[in-house]
């Protein structure tokens, strides 16, 4: 078998290199394209597609985007990290956060806040390692895991979705870009490159299988992830450093390769220069290994730039190595010993082929069938998803760095206090999962909105992450290219910049094929006097604004605009339904409700266009250019609800089943 | 009044430096940073080692750190007569008992998780909440007679399974105090209960009353 074949390039994709090489690739320059012209590097049935939405960041071809808030940026992103975790879900979460982390500091963004949205069939093998991983990993590298969501669904058998997210502030003036420049070196800082995660960007690219090996998946090492970080915002607020880049999928070919490209400049690499945990890697693993740790810099060709990597180094007992240079020819070559193993047009390894998707028949799942009430209710409280996260969000530090003003902790979404502008920054992570691609993208960028707005806070951007099964098959084109639609025309009508964002194919399995999900995180911003703390007292009474449930920007805009100005404390109603949140946020705090509403369907139906507003008892609510409807109030001891009833106390088993 | 002098150990790993010189400044202290190989910290009136995961926390919480110069250092005050407030918060706290400044051991906690939650304890004969974040903070001793001597202060709902509720401990002879809640966490962040105030309110009382400033 030829070599390209064993590194699952495809013969198309073989001819399209040989054609634009105008020669064939050797075998050291067929395992750079088997990474960089994999699904993962190269985005190859996303590229076409991505870059469409409403995005007014000017950071768009960087490893994080960002909003500005007064004279700093805050960089975020939200990353997939699906396949390492089917195979090694406790080395697969640490080593997300561990990626998705060093985006945001190769921008010199200190991370503060991470979050993580994971879907699991049970609380089983990968529930529980990934669970882990993000205690051990996100606990110990200084960023407040401030919010997250965790879904239950047969739908992940053998696929666990793990979406992380992670956010850094930076001054304006201290961005590092990854553009290289001319007359530059390249210095690799951080943890000896060995043989983990080997092309994990290729094992990343193809469905899951009985091939899928351990190997390919990194290791994380969150004590030297944290000195990592300190040390890299060290050097990139020198003026000798001129770019930086992590490394990531594809390690040191992506990032040095990236930086070369983006920056419009060739590169030259010496691999015996690499400090390396084993002696006799080979040059190919050299340039694929996935090892954890490691940033890379282009830094000033002067003895004053290497001497204070030199010194940031030492103090922070990092190794480094200075592997190569930037040139002006715009081509990528890697010597081994005075050896040269390759040389290719960067414009070549680095922007691959884009396919074009075709619209095919909608992949529409049947309605469910009404069912009575009382009916509803039973498989709502046996639902695993509406038990209590308690047991899994207290694993996570929500506090480290004393920036978190309110977490799940306290029944709300993350909001941080940012000391350096003196503001605060709302965080929420979403999937709905529903019927269709175009509802699930609708639903959760609607329900992150109004997180938001419930709590007084003005959403101000967005990331996303798409999850998708085998981008070959028709429906899977068609249920992407529906995904990105949507997702468009709301960033525009709403005109919330999508500032980022990643795309994840080949979910699936031979018995599973994964179901659209798509994850968004929504970050916002609000002045001390604007937020509205969540907290319920018996005898508040119970409103529902819009009672329709109509939604358009229209209606959501003048909804936000009465919460901003009344403050009630109010929620949306997500995936539970009116009845799921309502028993949610009242059982916190040990209350219960009886309510009536017109519409019977309301009471579960989820993602209901409509807010929640709890307004203290004699008070009158102000008046709406929305529809208000009184539907009941909160009481002690009862869930109350049309002619059924229920005392708290039983639901509280269902609510606690999976314990403290 | 002269100013409060304070210095924050940070160890590689440290990770809640930051808001612990924070919430120092807040109550309007001088506060240095300094690194585990500083010598001269009599200079100090109160040294702080904060929360984190020193050196990975390899082989146990705390076990590594305690090799550093500056615990030598402590231990030289310990037996002359100068004195310095010494507090260990969290990672601080299993420096101090791996170190044998205080007695008892920090083990993992009873659930084998890590713990983030506020909660109640009393200390003083005051009730305050304050968060823990840890999942080696369940405090062991045999016998309640080897710490008789110390103040406690003691979770109201016991989170981790510690050993008479130990949140926290304080001995007056030494002035060595160590906590596994945050009280840092608990004083500048806008919206949060200001708990950490109380346990900074005592400790500047110890230091007056032991002439330290």
């Amino acid at each position: 078998m030829e070599l390209y074949k064993k590194l699952n390039i495809s013969d198309f994709l073989y001819e399209d290199i040989i054609c634009r090489l105008k020669r064939k690739p050797n075998d050291f320059e067929t395992y750079l394209f088997s990474a960089m012209h994999s699904e993962h590097c190269g985005y190859m049935h996303s590229k076409n597609y991505i870059k469409d939405f409403y995005n007014k960041n000017n950071h768009k071809d960087e490893n994080a985007g960002s909003i500005k808030i007064k004279d700093h940026h805050l960089f975020f992103k939200i990353e997939s990290h699906n396949h390492p975790c089917a195979i090694e879900p406790y080395q697969g979460s640490m080593t997300g956060i561990g990626g998705i982390v060093r985006d945001i500091l190769a921008l010199n963004a200190r991370p503060i806040a991470l979050m993580n949205s994971i879907k699991f069939e049970n609380t089983g093998y990968h529930f529980q390692g990934v669970v882990k991983g993000i205690s051990d990993y996100g606990n110990s590298i200084g960023a407040a895991t401030i919010s997250g969501e965790t879904i239950f669904d047969e739908a992940f058998k053998d696929l666990p979705i793990v979406n992380v997210f992670a956010a850094g502030i930076v001054k304006k003036d201290k961005i590092k870009l990854s553009k290289a420049k001319k007359d530059c070196l390249i210095v690799l800082l951080g943890s000896k490159t060995g043989v983990d995660g080997l092309n994990g960007a290729n094992f990343a690219s193809n469905p899951l299988d009985e091939n899928s090996n351990r190997q390919s998946v990194q290791i994380g090492d969150p004590y030297t992830k944290n000195k990592l970080i300190e040390a890299t915002l060290k050097i990139n607020s020198s003026k000798n450093t001129i770019a930086c880049q992590d490394l990531g999928a594809s390690g040191i070919l992506s990032s040095t390769s990236e930086m070369a490209y983006k920056g419009n400049v060739g590169i030259e690499l010496y691999l015996e220069k690499v400090h390396t945990q084993i002696p006799n890697i080979k040059p190919s693993e050299i340039m694929l290994s996935e090892s954890q740790e490691r940033m890379a810099f282009a830094i000033k060709n002067t003895p004053k730039a290497i001497e204070e990597i030199e010194k940031i180094a030492r103090e922070y007992e990092l190794e480094y190595s200075i592997i190569g240079k930037t040139t002006n020819d715009k081509h990528y070559k890697v010597f081994y010993n005075n050896e040269l193993l390759g040389d290719i047009e960067l414009e070549i390894l680095c922007n691959p082929y884009g396919y074009i998707l075709k619209e095919g028949k909608q992949n529409k799942k049947p309605e469910n069938k009404n069912l009575d009430l009382k009916r509803q209710f039973e498989n709502l409280i046996q639902n695993k998803n509406f038990s209590s996260k308690a047991f899994i969000y207290e694993q996570f530090d929500q506090n480290v760095k004393a920036r978190t003003c309110f977490s799940q902790n306290d029944n709300m979404i993350g909001i941080q206090y940012l000391k350096e502008t003196n503001s605060f920054v709302g965080y929420i992570i979403h999937s709905a999962l529903g019927d269709t691609a175009k509802n699930n993208v609708k639903n959760t960028f609607l329900h992150c909105y109004r997180s938001l707005v419930s709590c007084g806070i003005e959403p101000k951007g967005l990331t996303n992450c798409l999850n998708f099964s085998n981008p070959n098959y028709i429906e899977v084109q068609n249920d992407f290219l529906e995904t990105i639609e949507t997702l468009k025309n709301l960033s525009f009508e709403y005109k919330l910049p999508v500032v980022s964002g990643n795309v994840s194919f080949y979910n699936e399995t031979k018995e599973n094929k994964l179901k659209p999900v798509t994850t968004l995180a929504f970050v916002g911003c609000a002045n001390k006097k604007n937020i509205i703390p969540f907290a319920l007292k018996k005898d508040y009474e119970i409103y529902l604004l819009n009672p329709n449930d109509q939604t358009n920007f229209k209606i959501e805009n003048e909804m936000k605009k009465y919460i901003f100005k009344n403050k009630y404390i109010t929620c949306p109603i997500g995936s539970l339904g009116l009845i799921g949140t309502l028993i949610k946020k009242s059982l916190f705090y040990n209350l219960g409700f009886e309510i009536n509403l017109e519409n019977k369907e309301f009471y579960f139906k989820p993602y209901l266009n409509s807010y929640l507003i709890f307004i203290p008892k004699g008070q009158t609510p102000e008046k709406s250019k929305i529809p208000l409807c009184y539907i009941g109030k909160l009481v002690d001891d009862k869930i109350k609800f049309d002619n059924l009833s229920y005392d708290i106390e039983d639901i509280k088993k269902h609510y606690q089943k999976f314990g403290n | 009044m002269t100013k409060i002098k304070a210095a924050i150990v940070d160890f590689l790993g440290s990770n809640c430096t930051i808001e612990t010189y924070d919430a120092l400044k807040s109550r309007k202290y001088e506060v240095e940073i300094i690194k585990p190989d500083e010598s001269n910290i009599e200079k100090y009136n109160l040294i702080v080692l904060p929360g984190g995961f020193s050196y990975g926390d390899y082989v146990k919480a705390g076990r590594i750190a305690k090799f550093s110069p500056v615990v030598e250092e402590i231990k030289k005050i310990n037996k002359s007569n100068k004195k310095v407030f010494v507090l260990g918060i969290c990672n601080g706290f299993q420096i101090l008992t791996e170190s044998g400044f205080l007695k008892g051991a920090l083990i993992e906690n009873i659930t084998d998780k890590f713990i983030c939650r506020d909660v109640l304890v009393n200390f003083n004969n005051q009730n305050f909440t304050l968060p823990i974040a840890h999942k080696e903070g369940r405090y062991y001793i045999e016998n309640f007679e080897d710490i008789k001597d110390y103040e406690i202060i003691k979770y109201i709902d016991n989170p981790n399974g510690s050993k008479f509720d130990i949140a926290g401990l304080y001995d007056k002879k030494t002035l060595i105090m160590g906590l596994m809640p945050h009280p840092e966490r608990n004083m500048i962040t806008p919206f949060k209960a200001k708990g950490g105030s109380i346990i900074f309110d005592f400790i500047e009382n110890e230091m007056r009353q032991n002439g330290i400033i």
